[in-house]
């Protein structure tokens, strides 16, 4: 996979710039959840085409579907600007790209947990401990899911979250982080 | 009873479609009454996500408990659900091997 891949560079451009709006292309942006949904199920048929992916796809579908919709399910009505998400994937450089212009980990997580204090803690927290943004609903096992099953099959996540950073499989690398607004998840497999 | 689940679509994922395909089977399909066993039969799904499964699975798992069991659970997504829901929730499913 390489991070310079242009897919991969319009995620970080889109939440880098100061206005998210008039940037990406029909075809890359899902301003509402069926968008997303339909695109990912367009994407399910593409994976499970390719060899090598006749075991993971599946898989692949469900983290792609767990980032994605949480997306949606915490930033309705709190986005910065822009509603909805950037998504897009190679098959060839083996990556699915997800970015959203909302308010990141710390905001979300921070109203049931205090005590958060960075977007490393944050997303520390979200990955390894069932809670969510939205209690008093009982949720919050998606990023745990995808923990769970990216370092069981090998594959890589490297998630942003405003000025934090993980990667799944590897943990919080601070050096590495960019200050993005919002939340950019590439999922390497 | 046996309930087909790919009618529900082969893709599975999000909360609000899983909560809204609970709310439609216990309104069309479950029985209101009885001590029938439920099958949930996955064959033909492409990918079940957990969050789908949690608004589905579990509230079907905490009222039917042995009663409820799930089959062709071969999908890769299926079985990684159906395993993270089983240690989220603190129990588990009855599996038709």
């Amino acid at each position: 996979m390489d991070f310079k891949d242009i897919r991969i560079q319009k995620a970080f451009d889109w939440l880098e710039r100061d206005a998210g709006s008039d940037f990406l292309m029909p075809e890359e942006y899902c301003q509402t959840r069926d968008v997303f949904q339909a695109r990912l199920g367009s994407m399910i048929q593409v994976l499970e085409k390719e060899e090598l992916l006749k075991e993971t796809y599946a898989l692949l579908g469900a983290i792609a579907g767990e980032i994605g919709n949480n997306s949606f399910d915490h930033n309705m009505g709190s986005w910065r600007d822009v509603p909805g998400v950037y998504f897009s994937y190679d098959t060839k450089q083996r990556f699915i790209v997800l970015a959203d212009r909302g308010q990141g980990l710390l905001a979300t997580l921070k109203r049931v947990a205090p005590e958060l204090e960075t977007e490393n803690q944050a997303i520390e927290m979200a990955f390894t401990k069932v809670i969510s943004g939205r209690a008093p609903e009982r949720r919050g096992n998606g990023l745990k899911f995808v923990e769970g099953w990216v370092r069981k099959y090998g594959f890589k996540v490297y998630f942003y979250s405003n000025e934090g950073m993980y990667i799944v499989n590897q943990g919080l690398h601070a050096g590495e982080s960019r200050d993005v607004k919002g939340v950019l998840a590439i999922i390497n497999f | 009873m046996v309930i087909d689940m790919k009618k529900f679509g082969e893709v599975l994922t999000s909360r609000p479609a899983g909560r809204e395909a609970y709310l439609s089977a216990k309104a069309y399909i479950v029985p209101k009454n009885g001590n029938e066993t439920m099958i949930l039969d996955f064959e033909g799904v492409k990918v079940l996500a957990p969050s789908w499964g949690d608004e589905f699975l579990t509230p079907l798992l905490n009222e039917y408990g042995n009663r409820l069991v799930i089959k062709n659970t071969n999908n890769l997504s299926v079985q990684a659900t159906v395993e993270t829901l089983e240690q989220t929730n603190g129990k588990t499913f009855v599996i038709l091997q």
